[in-house]
């Protein structure tokens, strides 16, 4: 495509964008490797004739690899074919068998619904009447037994089969014929809530062999650097991994792009990012652009729209969590037909929901992990065409240091997805699931939870939830299981958001603190919307159409407070603390903006949010304090670079990922006066992470103190101190004080 | 002490292995989130108090009259007694003549429909079958009623009109009378827990024989269940009350919880349903203490409400005495006895239309 080589010129001459330009990567195109299969069914062939499709070589192997039996992971990018792959065989095998059947799990409710499409599509030119439908939250009561006595494919979510597994005799016939599971988008399934879904899998597998059923499980999932031992771990099955992408692709340019090029910059990234998406826009080039939030994907579009003229304001819309299903299916047909060419998201779009091709990508700001980078940046050119992606970088640390060091993007593995199957808090709260679902017996039952389900079971019978007995332990707690035990962080209530009394989206309390507080400007499909009322008992936010010019930016604080100390362990003269934490935010005022210009402040009175959970803490001894201001180095960033390090090297000593836990540091600890850092579970709580590590903390500081001492970078880089979720964009840091304080904590250890 | 994963010895004062990270103890400590208390009722424990004294020392067999049945899979306890009761169900014929009178079962036949084919001289659906549109279905249903095709009528007047319809009460008349089988069980919660004890009586002339398997010990409640199931057939019919939402429902879901392949699919009449309609309005709410205090005159002497069943039934497990199982039992029988009387007083109300 020519537009995306003239746009590049445009970028590199233009004195607006030239001195921006970091680094441009430009990945060869490649010429589509096509595979042949021994046989094919007539229909197939049939559905590959009239959709002109050609299968690719990594395709023909997965459908090989199926179809010989196999358990196979697929882990190709974004538009190479994955679901076709996966789908061919599934329908041959469900065609042969006239009582089998399949299930799809999904993480997202728009993911099934996009998946649906397709299958029944297949179903339709193949005429293998499958009877496809989802089966979740939302399927009306009317329906349920229908779809499971007769839909051959069903398609659901890891939520849906949490609960539905104690009511399994509904499920006997589609269970006892079930030979395949598709685990699509696997990778979103790590950390915590990864290991809980890990042991849905061993319940629903239990179950499952319980009605003689053993199926094959197929997982797709973004590049891994660990997809087998992740598969392996997810469901407890040896894999096949087909990884090598055959399918051709155009020729591809990454470029990071930075506002702050001269170090303090002339716009902001927003202005940045809404100038560089007016520019593909303008030219012709279908975009999508991620940013890092709800408001911005707004914000950018209406800056945009007020600079386009004849139609074309008409043609560019965000999207976004947060709007209702409809309105987005609408915007997903629109892209796809040419009617929408420029969109604004947040990472909504990142998963594989199909909205056809797309020349231009912009990532306005790091998503926080090169798994999402990738995914992101692979929305962009499918089939032949030459595609763009920008990075553009924020003011932090982190991203100008990615903006600077390409190598980090484009010659290191994507991150490690762990999962911890040993994890107490998780696994006993399955286990207490699973003697609801089948009587525990210890012999079957140990190959799935591990030995300690002994020990378990013997507590869960001193506390009256289960119950020895000839058949097995049962399960005799007062309340449905599968409604204590939840496999994502608790959600706390959510809030309707109202115009004229009807409902305009839905947010989580912690979204309506943050952008639909009294006053805040809130933007939905690019009209502005003032906040007139938030009613928290009721949970309704009330909103008045507005045509004001402005926005607003919530100012928020985070404390930590000490609720009870349970453990402390001496180490010489380190005292290492374990316990009961809360973690408060108080949201005080908000800030009046004008692009991004602050035209005054405004105070809020709301209660804080309080979250409780378990954490660890530590007083820095004063004499290590000492060594580092006589270096004349900076204490502060020298804690906060050690609480960022100290948190990146937490999944490995106990199986997490750095997601799962949060963390501050005070060089002046408000209610003791002593310079201390907290590392805390981000789960309500307290789901074991940092209790673990307080027991293992010497093997903690060992390895973060060789890692920060190793790291060939200079004063620091997302390998040692930069932390993706930095609630003070990465400030103030210094390696170098870093360094000297994790060599004294590991020597004094 | 050692660790059981790596082997390096741990201090008594640590949860986890320093070395290896290994949980050592602290199980229960974890355990406890887990059993977060929910919204118990205020117990009524006057009266428990005062069951567990009066009761103190006698055993289930001196003061309930039952028998211990055994099967492959243990032991159970059943109680059996009679009691009075005349059901008098609908006639056959005249079941059938109302099924047949309401055109709107055969497909293409709405209100106005009917009405037209009713002043044409169509008065039921055996003589739509010489009608030219009509005939193929009028024949099948019709055939259907011939043979007494209980479930493929029920199923079929299910797909024009609610469970709770009329005519689907007229159907219960094609069962033979010794095919019922009304049912209620009392079990430790709403889902997922332990049945307690499976109440169920069969109409004979003139009364029921009500059959009270109680489970007096977690452990018989496999054997309870099929000991249970034995007594049930193809052709029996179930008289519930809301037992298509939670009595059936929850037993089939038990036996599959211990492996036993029985499907308990049947014909289910639910008295909730039917009472909504024949009282229409009549009462502020439906429960079958309302329903048999104002239709059947019933007074409760000590009864317990089914929000403390669990309650009452861990006591008695907890202080082994039988006190807070006696009224359970005693509670069980009314509900069996009522819902037979509530079924007789539909079939008196519903023979006139």
């Amino acid at each position: 495509m020519e537009n995306i080589l003239e746009v590049l010129e445009k970028i590199k001459n233009d004195a607006r964008f030239r001195q921006r330009v970091e680094h441009i990567e430009t990945i060869d195109k490649k010429k589509g490797t096509y595979g042949n299969l021994e046989e094919i069914t007539p229909e197939i062939r049939n559905f590959l004739k009239v959709k002109n499709i050609k299968l690719y070589k990594h395709q023909t192997e997965c459908i090989r690899e199926v179809r010989k039996g196999k358990n196979v992971i697929i882990t190709t990018p974004t538009a190479s074919g994955k679901t076709l792959a996966f789908n061919i065989p599934v329908f041959e095998a469900l065609n042969t068998g006239k009582n089998h059947t399949a299930l799809y799990l999904y993480p997202t409710k728009a993911l099934a619904n996009d998946q649906l499409k397709k299958i029944r599509q297949l179903e339709k030119i193949t005429k293998i009447k499958l009877y496809p439908d989802i089966y979740d939250g939302d399927t009306p009561r009317s329906r349920r037994p229908i779809i499971r006595n007769k839909s051959r494919i069903v398609i659901s979510n890891p939520y849906e089969i949490h609960h539905i597994l104690s009511w399994h005799y509904k499920w006997d016939k589609f269970f006892k014929n079930l030979k395949f599971i598709i685990i699509d988008e696997a990778h979103q399934y790590r950390g915590v809530f990864g290991s809980n879904i890990a042991m849905l899998f061993r319940r629903l597998k239990r179950i499952l062999n319980f009605y003689d059923s053993f199926p094959q499980y197929i997982i797709s999932t973004a590049t891994l650097a660990n997809s087998r031992e992740f598969g392996e771990k997810l469901v407890g099955e040896k894999f096949e991994i087909i990884k090598k992408d055959y399918s051709p692709s155009g020729k591809k340019y990454f470029m990071l792009y930075n506002p702050y090029f001269d170090g303090a910059g002339y716009y902001s990234t927003h202005q940045e990012t809404k100038d560089l998406f007016l520019l593909m826009v303008k030219n012709g080039l279908k975009v999508l652009c991620f940013t890092v939030s709800r408001k911005m994907a707004e914000l950018i579009i209406n800056w945009a729209k007020s600079e386009l003229k004849n139609g074309i304001e008409d043609k560019i819309t965000a999207y976004r969590a947060g709007y209702l299903p409809e309105e987005r299916r609408q915007i997903e047909n629109n892209l796809k037909t040419g009617k929408i060419i420029g969109l604004t998201s947040t990472n909504a779009l990142e998963v594989g929901i199909d909205i056809g091709v797309l020349d231009c990508i912009i990532i306005s700001g790091y998503p926080g992990t090169l798994i999402s980078t990738w995914q992101q940046a692979g929305r962009a050119g499918r089939a032949k065409k030459d595609s763009l992606a920008v990075l553009v970088g924020f003011q932090n640390p982190l991203d100008q240091y990615l903006i600077k060091h390409p190598e980090y993007i484009f010659k290191t593995q994507t991150e490690n997805a762990i999962i911890d199957l040993k994890n107490p808090y998780i696994v006993s709260g399955h286990i207490m699931c699973a003697s609801a679902e089948l009587p525990i017996k210890f012999e079957k039952d140990k190959n799935l939870f591990g030995k300690n389900i002994v020990e378990y079971a013997k507590d869960f019978e001193a506390d009256k939830i289960m119950e020895k007995t000839s058949n097995g332990w049962i399960y005799i707690g007062r309340q449905k299981p599968s409604h204590v035990v939840s496999l994502e962080n608790i959600t706390s209530d959510t809030f309707k958001v109202l115009n004229n009394g009807k409902i305009l989206e839905i947010m989580n309390k912690v979204q309506a603190y943050r952008e639909a507080h009294k006053g805040a400007v809130l933007l939905h499909r690019g009209e502005k919307y003032v906040v007139k009322e938030m009613d928290e008992e009721k949970l309704l936010i009330h909103l008045e159409k507005s045509d004001i010019d402005y926005y607003t930016d919530v100012l928020k604080s985070v404390e930590i407070q000490i609720k009870k100390e349970e453990k402390i362990k001496k180490i010489k003269d380190l005292k290492l603390r374990l316990g009961k934490l809360k973690v408060e935010e108080n949201f005080f005022g908000y800030k009046i903006k004008k692009y991004d210009k602050v035209l005054g402040t405004e105070k809020l009175d709301l209660p804080p949010l309080e979250f409780n959970t378990i954490g660890l803490w530590f007083n820095i001894p004063e004499w290590i304090k000492e060594k580092v201001i006589r270096k004349n180095l900076d204490f502060e960033g020298g804690i906060h670079g050690i609480e960022h390090s100290l948190i990146a090297m937490m999944p490995l000593i106990v199986m997490c990922d750095r997601w799962d836990i949060g963390g501050v540091s005070y060089s002046k600890y408000p209610y003791s006066n002593k310079a201390s850092v907290f590392i805390y579970d981000s789960y309500e709580g307290g789901i074991g992470l940092t209790e673990k590590a307080f027991y293992l903390f010497p093997k903690l500081i060992e390895i973060t103190s060789a890692l920060v001492r190793d790291c060939k970078c200079g004063s620091g880089c997302p390998a040692c101190i930069y932390s993706p979720k930095c609630g003070n964009e990465n400030q103030p840091l210094d390696k170098e004080a870093s360094k000297i304080i994790l060599d004294e904590l590991d020597n004094l250890i | 002490m050692f660790c059981s994963n790596c082997g390096k010895k741990v201090s008594k004062l640590d949860n986890y292995c320093n070395n290896c990270g290994e949980l050592i103890h602290g199980y229960s400590r974890i355990i406890k989130r887990w059993n977060s208390s929910s919204n118990k009722p205020e117990p009524i424990e006057k009266l428990k108090q005062k069951l567990i004294k009066q009761y103190r020392g006698k055993n289930l067999g001196s003061i309930i009259k039952g028998r211990e049945l055994k099967n492959s899979n243990g032991s159970c306890f059943v109680i059996e007694e009679k009691e009075n009761i005349d059901i008098i169900k609908l006639d056959i014929n005249k079941a059938k003549e109302k099924i047949a009178s309401d055109l709107k079962l055969i497909y293409g036949i709405g209100k106005i429909t009917e009405f037209k084919l009713k002043k044409q001289g169509y008065k039921d659906i055996y003589s739509l079958r010489e009608h030219p549109r009509f005939k193929k279905d009028a024949k099948k249903f019709t055939e259907l009623l011939e043979n007494l095709s209980t479930n493929e009528i029920v199923e079929w007047i299910c797909r024009w009109f609610s469970k709770s319809h009329p005519l689907i009460f007229c159907s219960s008349a094609f069962c033979d009378i010794n095919d019922y089988i009304i049912l209620d069980i009392e079990t430790l919660g709403l889902y997922n827990r332990p049945i307690i004890l499976i109440g169920m009586a069969r109409i004979e002339k003139k009364e029921i024989n009500i059959k009270q398997y109680l489970i007096r010990d977690l452990e018989e409640e496999a054997s309870t269940l099929k000991n249970f199931i034995s007594n049930i057939g193809k052709t029996n019919a179930f008289i519930t009350f809301n037992g298509a939402m939670f009595d059936v429902p929850f037993l089939q879901e038990r036996l599959y919880y211990y492996g036993i392949p029985f499907n308990l699919k049947r014909l289910n009449y639910d008295i909730l349903h039917f009472s909504r309609k024949v009282w229409k309005e009549k009462f502020e709410n439906y429960k079958l203490s309302t329903l048999e205090k104002f239709i059947l005159g019933v007074k409760r002497k000590t009864d317990i409400p089914s929000s403390h069943v669990p309650d009452f039934y861990m006591s008695y497990l907890e202080n082994k005495n039988i006190g807070p199982l006696i009224p359970i039992i005693e509670h069980n029988k009314q509900d069996i006895i009522s819902l037979a009387n509530l079924f007789a007083k539909i079939n008196k109300e519903w023979k006139i239309f």
